[in-house]
């Protein structure tokens, strides 16, 4: 597989992490470590004076590329506020891009997620936009100079693994850009699957955060898009119509 | 000092001169904190700098796990 360069910088992992909903920062700080990831996401939120959030306080920002997402972002607006606040607070101009004003499925709007992707590419932002698998708006958004598309492969936290199959072949066949399919993958072999159709990376969060034994899940991700890659690799044999047989036609008895 | 932090109405019992009092005020560490005061985001390196007033509007972030 050719190397995976996101704005210049070379991740060796092509496993993304996010860090929500982990049940202690202990298990967090494991957890990333059993995955072998390089970048992980967190969320932008109002500072609670009584109850600080401990979660984040386990984490290397000098051993992972902590990227913000702009989640609660309902309009380009308030994901363009979310991201300068981002900025300002990580001092890295890396954002995912996230614009979810449908609080049932957290679909994005394509919309305002282009509008807003335009407006922070020129301000020197790396923008990772989350999206529908849809081929058309993935040239747009790259366009506009995303430097890699985040296609769902279904709704966020659903588990339900990769169901916009037919429309991500045609980005990763069309995009000049990495591909990272973001959401939706609920197994190992999820994830397994979309690196083995092409796709340069993968973002899980639910799948192994909500595991009951996350640690060991976020391994099983590690060793499924492992997998993947050394498969790629490999050179997988094409599809056949028929049957090939695997054992000699030769020699058989009378 | 009357000052509207994170969309709550906050008497203080002393004045504060700048942001950075105020996130010490709320024992907000400095680092990986993000403020925007009456809607424009401060410069972190200019906490100490950035004067507050009476009926500021002020929001105070951070970073928590997220997808």
């Amino acid at each position: 597989m050719k190397p995976l360069i996101i704005a210049g910088r070379r991740l060796k992992s092509r496993l993304f992490v996010g860090t929500g909903k982990y049940p202690s920062p202990h298990v967090l700080a494991e957890s990333l470590d059993a995955s072998g990831c390089e970048l992980v996401t967190v969320a932008l939120r109002r500072v609670n004076f009584s109850e600080p959030d401990p979660t984040l306080s386990v984490i290397d920002f000098k051993k992972y590329l902590v990227v913000p997402n702009t989640s609660g972002a309902k309009n380009a607006d308030e994901a363009v506020r979310l991201a300068r606040l981002s900025r300002s607070a990580s001092g890295l101009t890396w954002i995912k891009l996230e614009v979810t004003p449908d609080p049932v499925y957290l679909l994005p709007d394509p919309v305002d997620t282009l509008k807003a992707a335009e407006i922070l590419v020129k301000e020197g932002f790396i923008v990772l936009p989350y999206m529908h698998a849809d081929p058309t708006l993935a040239k747009r958004l790259e366009g506009v100079g995303c430097a890699a598309v985040m296609p769902l492969g279904s709704p966020i936290g659903s588990a339900r693994g990769i169901k916009t199959e037919e429309f991500l072949r045609i980005i990763i066949e069309q995009a000049q850009v990495p591909v990272i399919v973001d959401a939706g993958l609920g197994l190992p072999s999820h994830a397994a699957q979309a690196i083995e159709m092409g796709a340069d990376a993968v973002l899980v969060n639910t799948a192994i955060a909500v595991a009951k034994d996350p640690v060991k899940m976020s391994h099983a991700f590690k060793l499924a898009v492992d997998s993947a890659v050394a498969a790629l690799e490999a050179g997988p044999i094409d599809q056949q119509e028929c049957a090939s047989a695997s054992s000699p036609l030769t020699g058989f008895l009378e | 000092m009357k000052l509207r932090v994170n969309g709550q109405e906050h008497i203080l019992d002393k004045q504060l001169a700048n942001v950075g009092q105020v996130l010490d005020y709320f024992s907000v560490p400095w680092v990986r904190a993000a403020v925007e005061l009456n809607e424009d985001v401060v410069d972190p390196g200019l906490f100490d700098k950035t004067p507050v007033t009476d009926g500021d509007q002020i929001e105070i972030v951070s970073f928590v796990g997220g997808g």
